[in-house]
């Protein structure tokens, strides 16, 4: 098709009156630098994951275990992660290969560490089961940008909203019954056996498994953590006793990551989470047996109930104002 | 320089080649998403290059240029983004039958641009896929063929849709033009 087939064509069916104006309600503004410049990094970041299943190099110097399909990870195994990630982590920067990272005019490159920026601002994607076999699953889009202080989320379509826990104090972490404050997260321990006492004591049990979970996916996910510190959380869910960790599995945008799973109850929690950065790409809670009623479904084993697929995750130095209807 | 089909043909084997793409496509592609999800077109954009780059295997030069694959990918993107954001708001009930038709954002700009009620009128008045054809060609400077493919219909079916369309459009919108007098009666 010519550019002058396409100019003939396309002429020819817009002639009617007004066609015009039609045309002129739809200019609009070109993208800005940061949205494409965003838009190549989720590119490469696609394009290094895939060359990322090369590989893998040992982050501490303790005996190489096998790497299987399936196993379960144990206390004390390496935690096998890409020599990216410990190139990351030796420089001390946020390594964020597939995040939206914003920048800002006049923002130096140092100060977009993870650390440093006011927001942390999170994209998801969430998938859940109607309870009601003859209705389609919900999927809504949601993005939330978390600060110090509180944390503010977009639903769907819906007006920005305040979805902080006001009787915090500002931002916590909770783990099990442990809450962690958005300035207590520098303060934390990189050792995986200090952190994991740090966040649950001494408590153990298949709740306290499954409270650790929960809040190792929440500061992997909602918190600005350090590499360090995102490479000592990895290994305190790995090391939870009953977790199971396979390699290169894909989400549902065919990203490649480590699955850790864990059975709790009558679900079974999964994690993938991509090695590099240490950021989670999409949790998933499927049934553990056949069976299970959810509402007038009888689910069988693996049947998925939710999934939050995390679109994108990154510092970010500006978020929107709250709906004044909604404050 | 290298055309679209060579580029996405090398980067099956060389990640890098992809990247001219997103140069190129970036502004048309954010285009036809602030027109019609204004507000989210950052991240859809975003999302589409992912999509496409994890999907680059698919594409079957007989069916259309790159450009035509590309919009293809961002249709299904905005698909699902209206459709994310539909069934909330319309509740359980009308859940099953959420559209992806994005035509209220559409309406609001045509509004917003003081476009003559009756057009309007009439474009909500069209087939969807009419609609979408004829504002693919409008505002994304596709070739008929070329918005056939993004909509997913034989180019012969998009051109006689495109026919339809543009006859109602006529219809509608043409002042009465008295018939002339002629003959015997002038």
């Amino acid at each position: 098709m010519t550019g002058q087939d396409r100019n003939t064509n396309s002429a020819d069916f817009l002639d009617f009156p007004g066609a015009g104006r039609l045309r002129a309600a739809g200019k609009v503004a070109p993208p800005s630098a940061d949205a494409v410049a965003t838009a190549l990094a989720a590119v490469r970041s696609a394009a290094s994951q895939a060359r990322e299943d090369g590989p893998a190099v040992e982050l501490e110097r303790e005996p190489v275990a096998a790497i299987v399909p399936v196993r379960t990870w144990r206390r004390h195994l390496p935690v096998l992660v890409s020599a990216a990630a410990v190139v990351a982590i030796a420089l001390g920067i946020a390594f964020q290969p597939w995040s939206g990272s914003e920048n800002v005019q006049g923002s130096p490159a140092a100060e977009e560490r993870a650390g440093t920026a006011p927001y942390w601002k999170v994209r998801t994607l969430q998938w859940n089961r109607s309870i009601d076999k003859t209705k389609r699953p919900d999927e809504t889009y949601e993005t939330v940008w978390v600060s110090r202080s509180g944390t503010r989320g977009k639903p769907g379509n819906h007006p920005v909203q305040d979805y902080s826990q006001k009787d915090m104090g500002g931002t916590a972490y909770v783990i099990g019954d442990h809450p962690v404050m958005w300035d207590d997260l520098k303060k934390l321990p990189t050792e995986p056996v200090a952190l994991r006492a740090r966040l649950v004591g001494k408590t153990t049990g298949e709740s306290a498994a499954e409270g650790l979970f929960d809040g190792v996916e929440e500061l992997l996910t909602r918190s600005p953590a350090e590499p360090r510190l995102r490479a000592a959380l990895f290994k305190v869910l790995t090391g939870i006793p009953g977790a199971r960790v396979t390699e290169r599995v894909k989400d549902s945008t065919g990203r490649a990551g480590t699955a850790v799973e864990l059975d709790a109850d009558t679900w079974r929690r999964q994690l993938i989470v991509d090695t590099r950065a240490f950021h989670v790409l999409e949790s998933r809670d499927t049934a553990r047996n056949d069976g299970l009623p959810w509402g007038n479904w009888q689910l069988r084993a693996g049947d998925l109930l939710h999934r939050t697929t995390y679109l994108s995750m990154g510092p970010v130095w500006t978020a929107p104002e709250l709906d004044p209807l909604t404050e | 320089m290298a055309t679209d089909e060579e580029l996405l043909a090398r980067s099956d084997t060389d990640a890098s080649a992809f990247e001219p793409l997103v140069e190129r496509h970036s502004r048309a592609l954010h285009g036809y998403f602030a027109r019609r999800a204004p507000g989210a077109a950052d991240d859809l954009l975003a999302e589409a290059w992912l999509r496409a780059y994890a999907g680059r295997g698919t594409y079957d030069a007989a069916r259309g240029p790159v450009r035509a694959w590309l919009f293809g990918v961002a249709r299904n993107v905005l698909a699902a983004h209206w459709r994310g954001l539909e069934r909330p708001a319309l509740g359980a009930a009308l859940a099953g039958a959420a559209s992806s038709d994005p035509w209220h954002a559409v309406d609001q700009r045509l509004d917003a641009a003081a476009i003559a009620p009756l057009m309007r009128r009439t474009l909500a008045e069209l087939p969807a896929v009419e609609r979408e054809l004829l504002l693919l060609i409008a505002w994304e400077q596709l070739s008929p063929t070329e918005a056939a493919a993004v909509v997913g219909v034989p180019a012969g079916t998009a051109r006689s849709r495109l026919h339809r369309a543009r006859t109602r459009l006529r219809e509608a919108l043409s002042p009465a033009i008295p018939l002339p007098l002629t003959g015997d009666l002038a």
